[in-house]
């Protein structure tokens, strides 16, 4: 999906009929809007959301307010005064037009129901489309919103591990995998019901089993479906927390508290990660080593009793018959003795061979041997080994303890300090942070409950679908059961392929583009197959997980989200079983796209993005514009555009002029009235 | 390498499969496609169907 125009009517601050045209595919793919803080930068990143999907993103104040105040008085037609968001787009080499409006008549009444109409163009001509809704889903789904069209001071919290199930969610539907999981669920859906119509055939007990796996089938529905609303639940509890932790941040009172904890936090974040790691490694070590580490005492009785045998001569001596027939042939021994035949040493040597016996117990002798020296030595590699993690496990949890404590202690001094605003957002943000421990327990516990309940039904299916019947009509639905079920099992196996392969390619897409930002050579990111983002620095004992500040945060998400519309891009020529599959063009909109950066990353991420993503469109104030920004974008700009304020006065830290390649610009006028207004440059 | 390693595993996975699974498998990803343009489409009721005719 590639932006072509945004038109706004009377949309908020936006009075009258406004457009922003983007820029296109090509060497100039960048548009660069620039406005100071509160003259309208969220607003028009909200026209978008609000256009595809009818709602703004929860910083928004008072999003009841659509349409132009100065414009919704109360003497105004209510009928006939409107807002409007049109956006023009392409997808999939086709052109659309997106139209979303409201009355002010509508707005009172609920302003969550705003009227939206969609049109294909068609040799010129646009045609309406039935279930636009549905459609526009399609080309660009809902949950991808905080993919395309985010602000860069809040995208860091992609980079923590609890929001790896929103990164797996984007992969799968970027990248098409989503269409695999879809039909996989759809074909559960037909096995469910071809298993009703069997009832109709089998006897008492079949239709006992068939009766458990519908209740199995509605049981794991129902925890599906709590699982997914505690991840809903949690998710706005965690925006909520990091909104309130913004907020301690800007309060005077509780601001260098906060900050530190923000730092001990990141640092509890990356000790976890390496506690897990480490335990992880000792697992390892028992599940495949354990014997090293079980087997000493065996071991040591084993090579006493191999000793005891040779010295009653049991067992062949430590040499073998080899070295003695070589003796023999060469008539000379080891002690420099001739050994000629006749002469008595040769007579001692032969007596010896005769008793060793035969080559093979020779070399099972000395295969044991070297078995059970192996298994010594082994075993205190290992132990060294087992000693080390376990060290270093104690090490790990001792940090923790450590931080915990800390972060508990701040946690009390703003509870206790002398600002109430402050106190009250520590009790709530200490309140919502139980919250989400507690649905985290909650949903790990359905999780497993779900897991053994669908292993039973498993069992259960598979004996009502073995069960013999006399019935022809019920052996063929027996016959489509199994053929369904194999065709899902058959998408699982692909699905799982496919993922691995794909995340293989996103990882290696993530390391480069990482590499060129950060440009730390022994800094290392990567995407784990559970989907988290970790970055570790190397170390003389191996990789260790890094504290990331909330600027490397910041670096790490915004590579994630490039690199995976890098990869939809090339989707279509990576072969699949999923023919003709586009995954598609999709465009970057980013409202103060640097965060924290500074001067350097900034520019090294101007420099970078435009080559990866097709479509780039960047909201920045003059200080974010100045400098390395100015440098990196001046020659990919495809069209420009300047946000002039309207309002009583301004923010006292906004620019009231606009330095760009020079030149000044006014962006801040005096008015009674409160409007922005956009000026193309 | 991305085309290697898609032809060598997904791919042949499904190459391996039975000819009815294969079958059932491409016409429940035809019918998710569709409804991306037929938002009103049926999909179990008509992957029931599918599965019947297909099934021998």
């Amino acid at each position: 999906m590639i932006l072509q125009r945004l038109t706004l009517d009377n949309f908020r601050q936006f009075k009258g009929n406004q457009i922003v045209g983007f820029a296109q595919p090509g060497e100039k793919n960048v548009t660069v809007i620039h406005a100071e803080n509160g003259f309208g930068k969220t607003t028009l990143l909200n026209a978008l959301r609000w256009g595809f999907w009818g709602k703004m993103t929860k910083d928004m104040m008072r999003p009841e307010k659509i349409i132009t105040e100065c414009v919704a008085t109360n003497d105004a037609d209510a009928n006939n005064t409107k807002a409007f968001v049109e956006i023009r787009y392409s997808h999939e080499e086709e052109d659309f037009i997106l139209k979303r409006s409201i009355t002010l008549a509508q707005q009172r009444h609920d302003f969550r129901q705003p009227e939206l109409e969609l049109h294909r163009v068609v040799n010129g001509v646009p045609e309406e489309l039935k279930n636009p809704m549905a459609l526009i889903n399609g080309h660009v789904p809902e949950a991808m919103g905080d993919f395309f069209f985010f602000n860069g001071e809040r995208i860091d919290h992609l980079a923590f591990d609890e929001n790896a199930h929103q990164l797996k969610e984007a992969i799968y539907n970027v990248l098409g995998l989503e269409l695999l999981e879809n039909a996989i669920e759809n074909t559960e859906k037909s096995v469910s019901q071809l298993r009703k119509e069997l009832v109709k055939y089998t006897d008492h007990n079949g239709q006992e089993l068939l009766n458990q796996s519908r209740a199995f089938e509605e049981e794991i529905e129902r925890l599906n479906n709590e699982v997914k609303n505690h991840l809903d639940n949690q998710k706005a509890y965690q925006d909520e927390v990091q909104t309130i932790s913004r907020d301690l941040e800007a309060n005077e009172e509780s601001r260098l508290a906060q900050l530190r904890r923000s730092d001990l936090e990141n640092t509890l974040k990356a000790q976890n990660e390496a506690l897990s790691d480490n335990e992880s490694r000792i697992k390892k070590l028992l599940n495949e080593k354990a014997y090293y580490l079980l087997s000493d005492r065996l071991t040591a009785k084993g090579q006493e009793t191999v000793e005891r045998l040779e010295s009653e001569g049991i067992l062949p001596p430590k040499f073998t018959t080899t070295v003695l027939d070589q003796l023999l042939e060469s008539e000379k021994c080891i002690c420099t003795q001739e050994l000629t035949s006749g002469s008595p040493y040769r007579a001692a040597i032969e007596e010896l061979v005769s008793r060793a016996s035969d080559k093979s117990l020779d070399e099972a002798t000395q295969t044991m041997k070297t078995a059970l020296s192996n298994l010594t030595t082994g075993g205190i590699d290992q132990k060294d080994d087992f000693k080390n993690s376990k060290e270093r496990i104690d090490e790990i949890r001792a940090n923790i303890g450590g931080l915990k404590d800390e972060i508990r202690e701040i946690s009390r001094k703003i509870r206790e300090g002398d600002d109430e605003e402050a106190q009250d957002l520590e009790s709530r943000r200490v309140s919502l942070t139980e919250k989400i421990k507690e649905l985290s327990i909650d949903i790990a516990m359905k999780q497993n409950d779900i897991e053994e309940k669908e292993r039973q039904k498993e069992t259960i299916d598979e004996q009502a679908t073995a069960a013999e019947l006399a019935d022809e009509r019920g052996q063929k639905i027996q016959k489509e059961i199994s053929a369904a079920d194999k065709a899902k099992k058959l998408m699982e196996a692909i699905l799982e392929s496919e993922k691995e392969d794909l995340r293989a390619e996103l990882n290696t897409a993530i390391q480069q583009n990482f590499s060129k930002i950060i440009q730390k050579p022994d800094f290392k990111i990567e995407l784990t197959p559970d989907f988290k983002l970790r970055v570790t620095k190397s170390t003389a004992d191996g990789p260790e997980d890094v504290a990331r500040s909330t600027g490397e945060r910041q670096i790490t998400s915004l590579t994630f989200i490039a690199s995976l519309i890098a990869l939809a891009r090339a989707r279509k020529n990576i072969p699949t079983i999923l023919e003709n599959l586009w995954g598609g063009d999709f465009p970057i909109v980013m409202d103060s796209p640097f965060g924290t950066l500074g001067n350097t990353y900034r520019g090294r991420v101007m420099e970078w993005l435009p080559q990866v993503a097709p479509q780039v469109t960047i909201f920045v104030s003059d200080s974010q514009w100045q400098g390395k920004v100015e440098e990196m974008v001046g020659d990919k700009i495809g069209e420009e555009y300047l946000l002039e304020y309207h309002a009583p006065r301004a923010n006292e830290l906004a620019a009231q002029k606009a330095v760009i390649r020079g030149q000044s610009y006014v962006q801040f006028h005096e008015s009674e009235e409160e409007f922005t207004d956009i000026i193309k440059m | 390498m991305a085309e290697e390693i898609a032809q060598s595993n997904s791919m042949q996975i499904f190459r391996e499969a039975g000819d009815t699974e294969q079958k059932i498998a491409s016409s429940a990803i035809k019918l998710i496609r569709r409804k991306k343009q037929e938002p009103g489409l049926n999909i179990t009721a008509e992957l029931t169907k599918v599965i019947k005719e297909i099934t021998p």
